[in-house]
């Protein structure tokens, strides 16, 4: 389960990172194109037409969560591309209003499933599957983590004094002979995979992927390469920190929820956030 | 190296472009200052020859090649654009904001820069006179000494020409003389230097040619 947890936190602060300099704001989040919502709907249906019997159905259960995430991504890009303005193959604004637009939808019929359809029991399931109460260390889990690490990884080491780039104006980066959307497509779909493969596997911390790379910023400086390094180290240890005081904790399953211990260990940090915010720099 | 622009139209709308035959030729050793009052077209003229706005008519000509169809990567080899205004979300470092002038010579895939790129963003701060600012975050420094920064990084691209949209207009009395000196020494180095001012002593310190706009 450490494994699992470590890797996680790595792709979850590092999609953080990519967010806030694609979108060129220290407080953006992965979450912010809607694939977090395409896995809760995957697993709702899951969970809707299967009952109880999901617990056995672990290739299914992985099938639907990618599926849907990934899908729901595909989407939000293509959509995106083609209502962008005449002249602009990538229009940032129009995809985040896409994804904002769908995953609003969606949770929106994910809260109305699961509150007046569900049987109570199935609400249970989907509860403990969403939250991961119950972390899956199958053999099938760690295939399909490792697949959506290497995949989303392995760009963003390659590219990763490119990415620099990400965070200066956009007619900046093409006077210096970068292919801006190309680049920012990379990073959008990396960090979406990663988003994707963190939810499924340790379920919502997405507070990981907004307070971590504030603080590598801040420790390990602006550049893409050293904040790569101090994204790495600091959210493998805050993580594995909430996790054990998740396991401390007697709730369901393994512990509480460990989305919740991050939420309240890292509540205190970005209060720290919002006031270095307001000082004026990092 | 010359680029030459022959009865150019420079503008946002075809019907009502912002000037038009506009022809002149700038060479290797050459500093040409464009002069005129504000809306003329000037900083359009430069984001057209740039690629960033279309051109509206009228050929633009890198030694008789289309610059039109240049790719952004061999338009970031041959020419350097020094921006007048420069927004930083994050506090990246003087000497990280300096290497970025390199990206484009180590842009292939896992490409970093080598000892060699870190001796040219050496030099090209030593040259504007800001290596002591290297570790400074580029959002403490002074506006003042913010166009040094990027000029540092246009010079660190190792260009053939060098473009500048009013390099002076926030710098005090003795960091601009030290700018167009700066521009003056460049042109002796062999580079081609388009200088956009609102300052007609430029172009006498400079010894350069002059196009002057004037507003329709």
């Amino acid at each position: 389960m450490l494994g699992i947890t470590l890797i996680s936190a790595i792709l979850l602060s590092v999609a953080g990172m990519l967010y806030q300099n694609v979108f060129r704001n220290p407080i953006a989040g992965p979450g912010m194109l809607g694939v977090s919502s395409g896995v809760s709907l995957g697993m709702m249906l899951l969970v809707v037409l299967q009952g109880a019997s999901v617990y056995g159905l672990i290739v299914e259960h992985y099938l639907a969560c990618y599926g849907f995430g990934a899908a729901l991504l595909l989407f939000v890009i293509l959509a995106g591309r083609r209502l962008s303005g005449k002249g602009k193959s990538f229009d940032i604004v129009t995809i985040l209003l896409i994804g904002s637009i769908f995953s609003q939808l969606i949770g929106f019929i994910v809260s109305y499933v699961t509150l007046f359809v569900m049987e109570p029991d199935h609400y249970e399931i989907f509860f403990t599957l969403s939250q991961m109460l119950v972390v899956d260390v199958s053999v099938f889990s760690w295939i399909a983590l490792g697949v959506a690490f290497i995949a989303s990884i392995i760009p963003v080491w390659l590219l990763r004094f490119q990415f620099n780039a990400l965070a200066f104006d956009v007619a900046e980066v093409k006077l210096l002979g970068i292919n801006y959307t190309a680049l920012r497509t990379v990073a959008l779909v990396c960090g979406a995979i990663m988003i994707l493969a963190a939810q499924v596997h340790v379920g919502m911390v997405g507070m990981i992927s907004l307070i971590v790379p504030f603080f590598a910023r801040s420790w390990f400086g602006c550049e893409f390469r050293k904040q790569l390094i101090g994204n790495v180290c600091i959210s493998t240890i805050l993580l594995i920190i909430c996790r054990d005081i998740a396991d401390l904790i007697p709730f369901v399953g393994d512990g509480l929820a460990l989305g919740s211990v991050v939420s309240v260990v890292a509540l205190p940090l970005f209060l720290i956030i919002v006031i270095k915010q307001l000082r004026g720099w990092e | 190296m010359k680029i030459a622009l022959r009865d150019v139209a420079i503008g946002y709308d075809r019907n009502r472009p912002l000037q038009q035959y506009v022809s002149f030729a700038v060479e290797s050793g050459e500093v040409c200052c464009v002069l005129g009052p504000n809306g003329c077209g000037k900083t359009t003229l430069i984001r057209t020859i740039l690629g960033l706005t279309p051109l509206l008519g009228g050929t633009i000509t890198i030694d008789g090649d289309n610059v039109t169809k240049w790719s952004a990567s061999r338009l970031s080899d041959t020419m350097a654009y020094v921006v007048q205004k420069h927004d930083q979300p994050f506090p990246f470092q003087v000497k990280d904001v300096v290497m970025m002038g390199r990206i484009n010579k180590v842009a292939t895939l896992g490409g970093q820069p080598g000892r060699e790129d870190y001796h040219i963003v050496k030099n090209a701060m030593q040259d504007m006179d800001i290596y002591h600012l290297r570790d400074a975050p580029s959002g403490d420094i002074s506006d003042g000494e913010l166009p040094t920064v990027m000029f540092a990084r246009a010079l660190a691209q190792e260009p053939q020409m060098m473009i500048l949209d009013e390099p002076t207009a926030s710098l005090d009395y003795g960091n601009a003389v030290r700018v167009i000196e700066k521009v003056r020494q460049l042109a002796e180095r062999g580079l081609a230097v388009m200088m956009i001012t609102h300052n007609p002593d430029h172009a006498f310190m400079t010894s350069a040619k002059v196009a002057l706009f004037m507003r329709h």
